[in-house]
């Protein structure tokens, strides 16, 4: 085992040696003058795919003569504008990128999106390829230390779309990476680290960045909440906010900051736009009180388990019910969507009559009153005992024999 | 007394030693006077009888009674659970739960076992600190206080293997905390590794085995010589000199000394019922090895070196603070041997004052330890 | 003196009566005994049935009740199991909880999936992930059949 570790070790040295000579080729004599560049080219995956400082720059890089090396094909790239159709040149090509399994639509759908048309429009300040992906130094969107990497990508956006002073020029709202980062997106993302939640891309797009419009709110949340863009379609406040113009799921979860509601908000919630005292807030309170309840039974039925566990009573089927009844609550919350009545009902229903039952069960079983009316027969049978022995004391110390 | 009773007994006289068989009694504590094995029982009893002997009517002889009857009550309730339960590391959690769920009286028997052992470590400590105050250690008693002071250690150890056993998340957790202690004492700690089976970890699959067998034969059979060894030297020399102990005591005095036995082991057993029935040792989960469980702190007679061990960590090795630990125990158990040597420099006052301080320290630090787990 | 009264009454109780005290006294005291051996017998008496520790096999039913394509959710222990009936021959066991967010999960009998109603996670008949945010396939069970019934190998 030690052995082959050694053997494993020294291939790796191998290989990064291999590697380190590989990039210095591919530098050519570019680096003499440009070192920096050069180092930060070495790290980027493009080194390790065997791109070369001419493919983006042009020129010789065989000579240090410097009038030579900036001759012929050269185009030394000063032009930020002119490096999304740079780029394009092998990522559209079908041929050269079906090796990597990577898509080549990218600069055609960039095109299309809020940064590609303002850059069309001659607009140097907007967002290019290398503003997100970087320049020299570019890693796989999968390698942790890319700037598009998921966790990476709401500080990478927000080095424009935080900037007071850029944002005002198209008069959009600078603090949005901010208000992201305090939703329950950015901090599952963030401070969870769960790679499964959305960053900015996830909604808005990534190379076709654009927002979505008022009616499409729906679809893009839904596209994970399937259930509760379901019932959401099912109710009236699908057609209603659509007329009203009103930003769907935003309206109430708000759409940078978005924030997991608490079921008891759903009293204020709706009194924000019905008004005090009227009949959605009382559907409402309806609704916040089934769920309410069918929560508490289940927790308590939860906690019976858990004490009945610890009085060695056989649980295993009262948890596996309590999973039952939790996946109805699950269901719950989607299901109050549709702001009806039914079948939020049909649900917390369920749950709750589960929860019932589970903590009737484990009352039944945890019932110890047998035990105590024993102890009570018990010590009666002591104090006897004892009322006994000390009567026989007694007569000893008054000298007579035992009875 | 009727015929037929005396004659069974006559019968049986005849074929046995009954006077031999009876003194074992009073090896163990129930009955201090001293037969003669030659005679025939009841011959051997009237003459003890006459004779002057320690009195047994005083209360405070009670503890060691106690001692030995709750002894002999965790023999018992050992021996019922040993029945049921199966010391493999797969199968020992879940023969527990098969006792407390699925057996008659299980829970009782399980719970009767646990709180039999809690008092029985209480009492002894109890009985060693009047041993202590009535100074019970000095010379001609030195072996009196050693034996006790073995017994109580031997139990600290059938508490400790016992908590293992079924493997429930406190219990390991707790003896994980508790073996931090024994790992940092030398020479005991390293011998308690190599008992333990586990060669360079502490635990192996042969651990829980080896504590099974600790726990259920080896110290308990220690115990019980120990207790014999006890009472044989309190029988020889008595336990203190105070006038009015050694008077001349008949027959009324013994019965009176019988009931009052009988009215302690009632209160005794009634403590013991109401215990385990009022207040359970719940039945926790299975411990998950990989998932430490916070808030877990020793047994509760180990807190004090716990706390010991957390206070002294960083500011001294902890072989040092172990070295110091295995001199206290040490001179716990020499206290009798260290007074005599001072004796003679004229200083009496250091032993009682010292260990004073030692004791006064434990309970701070059992108060400390118990704030730190 | 109280005392030397109760005396005195004890002194004035007939022998006969005397002797029957001393027999109540003798009864109810050796109801200690008794008790005492009935607890331990109890304990020494094995359990009617006592859980074995060896049973890894859930017994399920006859195989006639499960017609093909159908599917029985088997309520046991924290998590129910599926079984699924693909064909005459083919029975196939799978956890019956989704393995994104503990749903239980539901069968679908015109697609022969199981569909998960929390967030529309399904799976194929061999517990693998056909969509929704699933992380990972259905844990399967060992399932056979002997003399016409169903068991599962937990």
């Amino acid at each position: 085992m030690k052995r082959r570790r050694s053997v494993l070790d020294l291939l790796c040295v191998i290989a990064l040696l291999a590697g380190a000579s590989g990039t210095a080729r591919a530098a050519g004599q570019c680096g003499v003058c440009h070192p920096e560049s050069r180092v930060a080219f070495a790290a980027s995956i493009h080194a390790r795919e065997q791109v070369t400082c001419t493919s983006c720059h042009g020129g010789d890089a065989d000579t240090q003569n410097v009038e030579r090396a900036h001759s012929g094909s050269f185009r030394g790239l000063r032009n930020r504008l002119a490096t999304p159709e740079m780029c394009a040149t092998c990522h559209s090509d079908l041929q050269m990128m079906s090796a990597y399994n990577l898509p080549v639509d990218q600069y055609a759908v960039y095109q299309t999106s809020q940064h590609g048309m303002a850059v069309a429009g001659g607009d140097s300040s907007a967002a290019v390829c290398i503003d997100c992906h970087g320049s020299h130094v570019i890693y796989a969107a999968a390698d942790p230390r890319s700037s598009v990497a998921s966790r990476n990508i709401p500080t990478t956006c927000g080095v424009c779309h935080s900037d007071e002073e850029l944002m005002e020029r198209y008069g959009l709202d600078p603090g949005v990476v901010e208000d992201y980062e305090t939703g329950i997106h950015g901090r599952s993302l963030l401070i969870a680290g769960n790679l499964a939640a959305p960053n900015c891309t996830s909604c808005h797009g990534v190379h076709g960045a654009t927002p979505p419009g008022v009616g499409d709110i729906d679809k893009v949340c839904g596209a994970c909440h399937v259930q509760t863009r379901r019932a959401f379609l099912d109710g009236p406040h699908y057609q209603g906010m659509t007329e009203a113009g009103l930003p769907e799921c935003a309206t109430c979860h708000s759409n940078h900051a978005i924030q997991g509601l608490e079921v008891a908000s759903i009293d204020t919630l709706c009194a924000d736009c019905h008004g005090e005292n009227s009949d959605e807030v009382l559907l409402g309170s309806k609704m916040h009180t089934l769920i309410e309840a069918a929560t508490v039974e289940v927790e308590k039925a939860e906690a019976l388990v858990l004490e009945g566990e610890r009085a060695a009573l056989d649980v295993e089927d009262h948890l596996g019910r309590i999973e039952e009844a939790r996946t109805y609550l699950t269901e719950a919350l989607p299901l109050a969507h549709s702001v009806s009545l039914e079948p939020v009902e049909q649900v917390t229903r369920r749950s709750r009559s589960i929860g019932e039952e589970v903590q009737h069960e484990i009352y039944a079983k945890l019932d110890r009153t047998e035990a105590h009316i024993g102890l009570v027969v018990f010590w009666f049978y002591v104090f006897m005992t004892l009322v006994i022995l000390f009567l026989l004391k007694r007569r000893m110390s008054a000298g007579g024999e035992i009875a | 007394m009727s015929r037929d009773k005396s004659g069974i007994l006559d019968w049986f006289s005849r074929r046995l030693n009954l006077t031999e068989i009876f003194s074992l009694l009073t090896s163990y504590g129930l009955f201090y006077a001293e037969l003669d094995t030659r005679k025939p029982l009841r011959e051997a009893l009237d003459e003890a009888l006459e004779r002057p002997v320690v009195s047994y009517g005083r209360w405070p002889r009670v503890l060691g009674l106690i001692v030995v009857v709750l002894i002999a009550l965790e023999i018992l309730t050992g021996a019922l659970l040993s029945l049921y339960f199966l010391p493999t590391p797969q199968t020992a959690h879940a023969s527990l739960g098969t006792i407390l769920r699925d057996v008659d009286f299980g829970w009782f028997v399980h719970q009767i076992h646990f709180w039999g052992a809690q008092l029985l470590i209480a009492v002894l400590i109890v009985r060693i600190v009047r041993f202590f105050i009535q100074g019970v250690y000095r010379k001609p008693r030195e072996l009196v206080w050693v034996f006790a002071a073995l017994l109580l250690l031997v139990c600290f150890h059938l508490d400790m293997t016992g908590r293992v056993l079924p493997l429930t998340e406190t219990a390991f957790w707790s003896s994980v905390r508790a073996l931090e202690v024994v790992n940092a004492v030398p020479v005991y700690g390293s011998f308690m590794f190599f008992l333990a089976g586990g060669g360079e970890m502490f635990v192996s699959d042969l651990t829980l085995l080896r504590f099974y067998i600790l726990h259920a034969a080896i110290l308990p059979v220690l115990a019980v010589t120990l207790i014999y060894l006890h009472f044989s030297t309190i029988r020889r020399i008595g336990l203190t000199e105070a006038s009015g102990d050694r008077k001349r005591v008949g027959r009324a005095a013994l019965r009176n000394h019988l009931v009052n036995l009988a009215i302690i082991l009632t209160l005794l057993f009634a403590l013991l019922v109401t215990l385990a029935v009022l207040t359970p040792l719940p039945f926790q989960r299975e411990a998950d090895p990989y998932a430490t469980v916070p808030g877990v702190g020793p047994p509760w007679y180990l807190l004090a070196p716990f706390g010991f061990l957390e206070i002294t960590a960083g500011i001294v090795p902890q072989w040092l603070a172990g070295l110091l630990l295995f001199v206290v125990f040490s001179a716990f158990l020499a206290l009798p041997f260290l007074e005599r040597s001072r004796e003679d420099r004229g200083r009496r006052w250091a032993v009682p004052v010292i260990a004073g301080l030692v004791v006064l320290a434990w309970f701070l630090l059992t108060i400390y330890g118990a704030r730190v787990a | 003196m109280p005392e030397e009264s109760v005396d005195k009454q004890l002194e004035e109780i007939s022998p006969r009566r005397r002797k029957l005290l001393k027999w109540l006294t003798g009864g109810f005291l050796s109801l200690w005994g008794l008790g005492f051996a009935w607890v331990v017998a109890a304990f020494v008496k094995p359990p009617r049935s006592p859980r074995s520790l060896a049973e890894r096999v859930l017994k399920i039913g006859p195989v006639d009740s499960l017609s093909v394509g159908q599917a029985q959710l088997v309520r046991h222990g924290r998590e129910p199991i599926f079984v699924i009936r693909t064909d005459e021959e083919t029975l196939v066991g799978l956890a019956g909880v989704c393995s994104h967010l503990h749903c239980v999960l539901n069968w679908d009998d015109e697609q022969q999936v199981l569909d998960c109603p929390c967030h529309e996670g399904a799976f194929d008949v061999n517990g693998n992930v056909l969509k929704g945010p699933p992380p990972r396939p259905l844990k399967r069970f060992r399932v056979e059949t002997r003399l016409g019934q169903i068991y599962v190998h937990l």
